[in-house]
């Protein structure tokens, strides 16, 4: 399968979700690339990397920690897709209950 | 007025179906009824149609729900303006996370309100088997969490000094305690809701945002949004 396929696998994903989020990373290359690098290394790419409205990745797991792995990357294709709404979550926060 | 005509002014009308007209004929004259068993099938079917209609719709459905139909919700999906809650009682309880009051109370009687309020919840939900309630100490940045295979509710004493979050805290958990009381024995399309969604739940640690617009997750977020704006 894929680096990115094996990791939601990995973590239990039922397997119709694991294709609804392969399908999302598949539409964004870049940030596949950093997830799929995190997933092999469990380092985030620190320079030249993937800015979306002023967040990165690593800046994303430092502010938010719940969010550090997958949920950095998962945010960034948020925010790149429907900015508006991810800004309303950030605004929210992200807590686990 | 003879004694049958009596009888009969005194019984309420009752609606025959016409093809027992027959059958009343033959009993008028003092015969045996002689009726086919087809006849008896229309007589009969006739006679429960209504109540056929009825019984369907006393029926309990069954309902089954895949995990994809059951992710992108958020707040606004759910409102619990129909929910017969006693407001002025929960208003007695929420009064104690009011930030005045919160910050007056030392750790022991921030628990104990913690309690009472949890407890008085679960009452007005309609909880059967009300959780224990607990407080712990989570390093992983956990607010809270519910237990169901020990029916506990625990509330992360790190954070337990903001009264709004700990209140939301409580009332989301509990909630959590009610969708599984729900799930259990499942009545509704939202218990068969429930019940999908706890057999394929999605961890926090798995996929962030999946977890957060589950189905169960975004309506206890919502419910615990109702109860701290009460």
């Amino acid at each position: 399968m894929s680096i990115i396929y094996d990791y939601y696998e990995g973590v239990k994903l039922h397997p119709s979700l694991i294709k609804i989020c392969v399908d999302l990373f598949d539409k964004h290359p870049d940030i596949k690339k950093e997830f799929e690098y995190w997933i092999e290394e469990r380092k985030y790419i620190s320079k030249n990397c993937v800015e979306v409205e002023g967040y990165t990745a690593e800046s994303i797991a430092k502010e938010f920690p719940v969010l550090d792995g997958e949920g950095a990357f998962n945010l960034l294709v948020q925010l790149r897709e429907n900015p508006e709404k991810a800004k309303k979550q950030i605004s929210r926060g992200f807590r686990v209950k | 007025m003879s004694g049958f005509e009596t009888i009969k002014a005194e019984l309420p009308e009752i609606h025959m179906p016409e093809t027992t007209n027959d059958v009343a004929q033959d009993v008028k004259f003092g015969m045996e009824p002689t009726i086919s068993e087809e006849k008896a099938d229309c007589i009969f079917n006739e006679l429960m149609s209504d109540y056929n209609v009825q019984s369907e719709d006393m029926l309990i459905k069954e309902y089954a729900f895949d995990i994809v139909d059951l992710i992108g919700y958020s707040e606004e999906d759910f409102s619990f303006d129909d929910m017969k809650l006693d407001i002025d009682v929960l208003k007695e309880y929420t009064s104690l996370f009011d930030e005045e009051a919160w910050e007056s109370f030392d750790t022991i009687e921030k628990i104990n309100a913690i309690k009472q309020f949890g407890e008085a919840l679960a009452d007005q939900l309609g909880i059967v088997d009300v959780p224990n309630i607990e407080v712990y100490r989570d390093l992983l940045g956990r607010y809270g969490a519910y237990y169901p295979d020990d029916n506990k509710l625990k509330v992360n004493v790190l954070y337990i000094d903001d009264a709004k979050e700990t209140l939301d805290t409580v009332a989301h958990e509990m909630r959590h305690a009610y969708q599984r009381m729900r799930a259990y024995n499942p009545q509704t399309e939202e218990d068969y809701k429930y019940k999908a969604n706890f057999n394929e739940y999605i961890y926090s640690n798995a996929n962030f945002s999946m977890y957060q617009s589950q189905y169960v997750e975004a309506e206890a977020r919502a419910f615990a949004d109702y109860i701290k704006n009460l």
